[in-house]
């Protein structure tokens, strides 16, 4: 395979740069989320009513990596039908997100940096425990691992061989957009 | 438990069948789940192959317009490595994937990963990365881009269509096979069923062949006893009743008596005997000529009166007004059924009366029903032998047989009769009050209301009532017995004025036994001029081409040539020479319905029934002698 020879530091700094100029300002109203101190690797838009901005302009939260840290942040063991043998995952839960951004909707559309988009029903965040994994077996994972984020449903072994969440379970996630 | 092997044998096959059909769908419905399947993953494998093929050529393409971006300063290198990075991400996904990839394309692959190894440096690390270096970096992966997309245009329009095709066409033949095979072992276990039920009706035709052959066998052997038996039996019986009719003493006329009735009760025995093996071999024939029913019915009561009066018992007949005055079917065998009827009553009935009530039912479709009752005061049948009396040698206990005689054969002829002439023959009776038989007999309108038979001419059983009748000895005139049959008469070297008239001039008499051929010169004495004897076919041809006869009298039953023979060869003769038919008279014990026919078709004129009595021979002579006067 490819070499290990890239630190994930420099990947997400290098990602954050790039997508700096898309930014969502340095606005520090009292009632949105901080701004995002280091590159942003994850936004959500759409219906939610907490953003970054003041609360009149509450449509875009962004995320660094730190703000992920601090929501509901689990470590679990699980298997998928992308990988072979069981899978230590980080992250942050779905759910923990969608209430930080007091999310109201019934579907949300999922999009990775190559601009593949899946859609994703907001129930799914509480009924399957839904992780926004950004480590995989103690190491943040890079954009050629599926990072920065993949959204990971915990299965049994016995469970992935229906492949019931495949479709879901989409990689180099970076931008949520909640529909109301 | 003989039948036990063939059925458990019958079983095996039925369930191994039932097994192997049972087998056989089983895998063909998981056979055709698995090709389902099979096309299920084949289906999933081209779809998810061509997901994964397209977004990596995409991500080719995408790098190749960051790349010209990056030349012309409309990128920067950031841009580049995410780029580098999700391209790498796409070829770390076909390597890991679980489906099957054809090797040149995983080549391929191979070829794009040793290409990304080799810029990592010159894209991630490198202080500095020429927009000359972007420009070769960009042809190559366009070339691998292009490489990659011509490999899987042609994995996936030509060998995964064959591949399909050919998955399609493997489950297709099995199921094919599978098909035939549950189509033939269908057509084995009904050829081996077909087989087996062949065999078996082969079996059984034959054992049924060998049963009819044992009971043709067994009623030839009955037909031949009985006609070894008769012959001697007509010699002693018609010598009996000829020397009775010599001037006897009181004590020897009672001898002569019992000597004629023990051998009419062998007569009659025998012709029991003869007709239960008929019964039993289904060969009892009914004869089908016309006659009145009330003269036959009143005529066998008549016979029976004397042995009523003997026995001071009242025997009376009522005959419904509405009989009709000519029917058709076998009288014989119907007065062989009331004649034993009322001789059982008779016997066993010592006080009181026999009643016969004659009654005809409206004429219906299948013919003219007729129901003749005889009841008596008797001694009764217990309700639990009744059903048994019908069966052969039963009588209602053992004492019974001793006591009234006979074989215990009549009432099964007598059921056998009634029903073969649709009827039935049924009994109601109380022990000490007496029996009431019931014969009922279907018979068919006659066209013609003649009587075409003649009463005398029932056979043997004619011989008991004679017997009864106080002989005397009498000179009587030429005249053939009325009503009783077989009157005595005195012959004519005893009478000497009275001699009859001859009534025949040549007569040849043809018999292979030399009693018979003695009982018929004494029966024709006075009344033949010329009597010839022959002892078989040959001799009676060679004797009547020699001489013209007025009479043959045939034996048909004889050594070399039997009577038939004989018969056809004189007939020919006489065609030949032109002469005119001589009267030729088969004299046999053989008169069953086809019996005679054949020997009307052969060309004899008349039938007289052995054992002969002395009256129908008498009876022919006169009518030849009336015949001649006409």
């Amino acid at each position: 395979m490819y070499n290990m020879r890239l630190a994930l530091a420099v990947v997400v700094s290098l990602f954050g740069a790039s997508v700096a100029g898309a930014g969502a300002g340095s606005s520090d109203g009292a009632s949105g989320l901080p701004a995002p101190e280091g590159p942003v690797i994850l936004t959500v838009s759409g219906g939610i009513g907490i953003g970054n901005g003041n609360a009149n302009d509450a449509g875009v939260a962004t995320f660094d990596r730190s703000m992920l840290e601090n929501l509901d942040w689990r470590e679990i063991e699980t298997h998928t039908s992308f990988t072979t043998g069981p899978q230590r995952f980080a992250g942050p839960t779905l759910a923990s997100l969608l209430d930080a951004v007091a999310a109201e909707g019934e579907t949300m559309i999922a999009t990775a940096i190559n601009g593949y988009f899946v859609e994703i029903p907001v129930a799914h965040a509480a009924e399957h425990d839904v992780l926004l994994a950004l480590d995989m077996n103690g190491r943040p994972m890079r954009v050629r691992d599926k990072g920065p984020i993949w959204v990971v449903y915990p299965l049994s072994e016995q469970e992935i061989l229906e492949k019931p969440f495949d479709t879901e379970m989409i990689w180099q996630l970076s931008r949520i957009e909640v529909q109301s | 438990m003989p039948k036990w092997p063939a059925l458990s044998g019958r079983l095996a096959r039925t369930l191994l069948a039932v097994v192997a059909f049972g087998v056989l769908v089983t895998s063909l419905m998981s056979m055709r789940a698995e090709v389902i399947e099979e096309e299920k993953e084949l289906a999933f494998n081209l779809t998810g192959l061509s997901w994964k093929i397209s977004e990596t050529i995409f991500e080719i393409k995408r790098l190749e317009l960051i790349l010209q971006d990056y030349e012309a300063g409309l990128a920067v290198r950031d841009d580049l490595i995410l780029q580098a990075e999700l391209l790498w991400s796409r070829v770390g996904v076909l390597e890991g994937s679980e489906l099957r990839i054809d090797a040149s394309i995983l080549r391929a692959i191979d070829t794009l990963s040793g290409l990304l190894t080799a810029w990592e440096h010159a894209i991630y690390d490198a202080p500095d990365f020429a927009p000359a270096q972007a420009a070769e970096l960009r042809a190559e992966v366009a070339a691998r881009a292009a490489e990659i997309r011509s490999l899987w245009i042609r994995e996936f329009l030509v060998d995964r269509e064959a591949m399909l095709r050919a998955a399609a066409l493997s489950g297709g033949a099995r199921y094919e096979m599978l098909a035939i095979l549950s189509v033939a072992s269908l057509i084995l276990y009904m050829s081996v069923e077909l087989l087996m039920a062949g065999r078996a009706q082969a079996r059984e035709r034959h054992l049924r062949t060998a049963a009819m052959a044992a009971s043709e066998a067994k009623s030839a052997f009955l037909a031949n006893v009985s006609h070894e038996i008769r012959t001697p039996l007509n010699g002693v019986l018609g010598m009996a009743q000829e020397l009775s009719a010599t001037p006897l003493s009181q004590e020897q006329a009672g001898l002569v008596d019992v000597m004629v009735g023990a051998g009419q009760l062998l007569v009659s025995t025998i012709d029991d005997v003869l007709d239960i093996s008929k019964v039993e071999s289904g060969h009892l024939e009914l004869e089908e000529v016309a006659f009145d029913p009330r003269r036959r019915i009143e005529h066998c009561v008549a016979l029976h009166q004397s042995k009523a009066r003997e026995k001071g018992v009242h025997l009376s007949l009522q005959v419904g007004a509405d009989l009709p005055g000519a029917v058709s079917g076998d009288p014989m065998r119907l007065s062989q059924v009331l004649n034993n009827l009322v001789s059982n009553a008779l016997k066993f009935t010592d006080a009181g009366g026999v009643r016969v009530v004659v009654a005809a039912a409206p004429p219906g479709e299948g013919g003219q029903a007729l129901s003749m009752s005889v009841s008596d005061t008797g001694i009764g049948i217990a309700p639990e032998t009744q059903a048994r009396i019908f069966e052969p040698f039963t009588q209602a206990d053992a004492g019974t047989a001793r006591r009234a005689g006979g074989t215990g054969l009549g009432l099964t002829i007598s059921r056998a009769i009634c029903r073969q002439m649709g009827g039935d023959l049924t009994v109601q009776s109380r022990p000490g009050e007496g029996s009431t038989f019931v014969a009922r007999v279907v018979l068919k309108a006659a066209d013609g209301g003649a009587e075409t038979d003649i009463l005398p001419g029932e056979g043997a059983h004619d011989y008991a009532p004679s017997l009864s009748v106080p002989r005397p000895v009498v000179v009587a005139p030429d005249a053939g017995g009325d009503g009783g049959g077989d009157a005595v008469v005195n012959p004519a070297p005893d009478t000497g004025a009275g001699a009859p008239e001859v009534a025949v001039a040549r007569l040849l008499l043809v018999d292979d036994s030399r009693t018979n051929r003695l009982v018929m010169q004494r029966f024709l004495r006075g009344r033949a001029g010329q009597v010839v004897e022959a002892v078989n076919g040959a001799e009676a041809v060679d004797a009547a081409l020699k001489e013209r006869f007025d009479l043959i009298l045939m034996d048909i039953q004889m050594p070399e040539m039997d009577g038939i023979e004989a018969t056809r060869r004189i007939r020919a003769h006489e065609r030949e020479t032109g002469q005119a038919a001589t009267l030729i008279v088969a004299v046999t014990a053989n008169v069953m319905t086809h019996q005679v026919k054949e020997y009307r078709a052969n060309g004899i004129d008349r039938v007289i029934s052995k054992p002969v009595r002395k009256a129908e021979i008498l009876a022919l002579l006169s009518d030849m002698q009336s015949l001649r006067a006409a």
